[in-house]
């Protein structure tokens, strides 16, 4: 397949204008009336200077658009970009590690998407080409025929998944936050005295009110109790209201959930505001991920992640293998959707007898810090009473601390927060193991059993805690084995 | 298993006090400019005690890292073993490893002194401080194997 020298889509050209008015905008525009106040002396300067920095990022936009063009040869992809310092690319096709594909609702009705190509080193291009080009390019890259032979794999989830995908997916939370905000600032502004959120004289008095930011910091009177009942009653509102159209956009955007495999890769799709597309090959699959966060694991629930080589940090957040899976499941699913993995159980876990020792660990820093600085004022003090919710983390830790390792997989579970993570790694992406020992360790013949990951990051090392020191040697020896076998 | 230079600790000590030095005149400057003020002494005083905490602590770290510091290069391995009152030991395979440099700092130079810097796709590992023929022999022997493997990889 080659393809001339081309441009993204002229639409992309309104995504930069919009992505400069959403960036630079509004964000700079309300930082200056939220200062100096909408009806300050200000106000002309203020519009003037919106009107220069549009023009600027308009223009902008323009260049940005226009100096970004890439050709697809035969086996090499030729990317340039830059409008100031132009940068041009040449990215042999047998280079790129993975696929995946966005969109927006608005680029879908005009058949167009975001095609993310993923290179060996962590580098990332994208272009805005349609989707009947995409759809070419993908079956040339590394999908061969029997790519049509699956179908689908749709699944459907439960009014209870949906709830417990939404407890996790901070990014659509705060997306229903600023949501709602908006809508209780437009509420208010407009509706508020017929809602009963203010009397006339207080919107009368609203509007007439010239004072910036600072100023009105400086004058509330803070010492008054009603204004944080207030402030505490508006807030819960505004989180139960924001959990209600979380859970409306984790419905839209889950309900059409699909994973497909074939011998060579899965293709996971889902999403339906923007929707993501992913492509991994099967052989590029580092490890998998058991997902348990707190209210999961309640309700005897996990999640299935895998971590790809060469995918970034953010599209690794939002490919799944499944977003959420009944426990017993899983085996099924990691069977049938990455059967190069296994499912292996962890065998060594800390022993009861270290459990002082990761509570110590997590509380002493706590302890000394808040003596150090009960000596500046005694109200630190107070923060003796949060000093459970550290050893809840400590025992947490012990709790889901564990490693098991064998001649294909080293499989470690840990917590993080109230979650635990169980990793399942490939051998042959193992880049070293190692022991530490602390002092107290050594008395209790006990040590963090640690690996590094072949990773896009520079350094990426997972541990396991207070492990018995038994397998110490054989640890060490891990991949020295592979090295014979 | 090929221990460390001795005067590895001297080194270690001197960057260590070389830190403190420089925590203790920030911390002289604050109090020069804000010393009246109460709480900003108080917490002076904090970070002073927590300054002084590390540099003993780091100092008598640094005379058992010495004593545990030790390295050995195999055909297929390189382990390496170091810590203080934390003791690290770590077995790396060579065809892990994607480079390695060789480093002098401020206070190794004095003594003639390398460090051997080793990193592999997901960490880096450190030997330090070692006599520069025995630097350059370490780096030269793991260039070799480097260059086996790819040549190998390349042919495949």
């Amino acid at each position: 397949m080659s393809m001339k020298k081309s441009r993204d889509h002229i639409i992309e050209l309104l995504y930069h204008l919009y992505d400069n008015i959403k960036n630079f905008i509004i964000p700079i525009t309300t930082f200056a009336i939220s200062l100096f106040s909408a009806n300050s002396k200000f106000k002309p300067y203020i519009a003037g200077a919106f009107i220069l920095l549009g023009i600027i990022l308009a223009i902008r936009s323009f260049l940005t658009w226009y100096n970004k063009t890439y050709a697809i040869k035969d086996k090499m992809i030729e990317y340039s970009d830059g409008v100031f310092r132009k940068k041009r690319t040449d990215i042999p096709i047998h280079n790129i590690r993975s696929i995946n594909t966005t969109d927006s609702l608005f680029k879908r009705i005009i058949g167009i998407s975001n095609l993310n190509i993923e290179l060996i080193g962590g580098d990332e291009i994208f272009f805005v080409i349609s989707n009947k080009k995409i759809k070419k390019l993908k079956e040339n890259i590394f999908i061969g025929s029997e790519y049509q032979k699956n179908k689908y794999n749709k699944s459907k989830f439960s009014f209870i998944e949906y709830l417990l995908i939404t407890t996790t997916s901070f990014r659509l939370f705060l997306t229903s936050l600023s949501l709602v905000l908006t809508a209780f600032s437009f509420l208010l502004t407009h509706f508020g005295v017929q809602l009963g959120l203010e009397t006339q004289k207080e919107k009368i008095h609203a509007e007439n009110d010239t004072r910036g930011m600072v100023e009105k910091i400086l004058t509330t009177d803070w010492t008054d109790a009603s204004f944080y009942i207030s402030i505490g009653i508006v807030f819960a509102i505004m989180i139960v209201a924001s959990y209600f159209v979380a859970y409306i956009l984790v419905y839209v955007t889950y309900r059409n959930f699909n994973i497909q495999y074939t011998e060579k890769e899965i293709e996971v799709m889902y999403g339906f505001i923007s929707k993501k597309h992913f492509h991994i090959p099967r052989s590029n699959i580092r490890s998998i991920r058991i997902v348990e966060p707190f209210l999961y694991r309640i309700f005897g629930y996990a999640r299935i992640k895998a971590d790809n080589i060469g995918l970034n940090d953010n599209a690794s957040a939002s490919l799944f293998i499944m977003p959420i899976v009944k426990k017993d499941e899983i085996d099924s699913i990691i069977n049938k959707y990455t059967p190069d993995f296994k499912n292996e159980k962890v065998m060594f876990f800390p022993s009861i007898r270290v459990l002082p020792i990761f509570i110590f660990k997590h509380v002493i820093w706590i302890i000394v810090t808040l003596i150090g600085l009960s000596f500046i004022s005694n109200y630190v003090l107070w923060g003796f009473l949060l000093l459970p919710i550290w050893m809840i983390s400590g025992y947490m830790k012990w709790k889901h601390s564990g490693l098991s390792f064998t001649s294909e997989f080293i499989t470690s579970s840990f917590s993080s927060g109230l979650t635990k993570i169980t990793l399942i790694t490939k051998k042959k992406y193992i880049e070293s193991t190692g022991v530490i020992q602390t002092f107290i360790q050594k008395h209790s013949r006990t040590a963090d059993y640690e690996y590094a990951l072949y990773s896009e990051r520079l350094i990426e090392v997972y541990d396991c805690l207070s492990i018995s020191v038994n397998h110490k040697k054989e640890f060490l020896k891990y991949l020295q084995k592979q090295e014979n076998e | 298993m090929n221990k460390i230079d001795k005067k590895s600790k001297v080194i270690w000590n001197l960057e260590s006090i070389q830190t403190f030095l420089m925590f203790f005149a920030g911390i002289g400057v604050i109090y020069f400019f804000f010393g009246d003020i109460k709480w900003v002494w108080k917490l002076l005083l904090i970070g002073l005690l927590y300054i002084l905490y590390n540099l003993i602590t780091d100092l008598i770290s640094h005379h058992f890292a010495y004593k545990n510091s030790e390295y050995q290069l195999s055909d297929e391995i390189l382990f390496i073993k170091n810590g203080g009152l934390i003791q690290y030991e770590n077995t790396i395979p060579l065809n892990r490893i994607q480079h390695s440099d060789i480093e002098q700092s401020f206070y190794s130079r004095i003594f003639d002194l390398y460090a051997l810097n080793i990193y592999t796709a997901g960490d880096s590992h450190t030997i330090e401080y070692i006599k520069k023929d025995v630097a350059d022999d370490l780096k030269d022997k793991i260039i070799k194997i480097i260059t086996k493997v790819t040549d190998e990889h390349e042919k495949e």
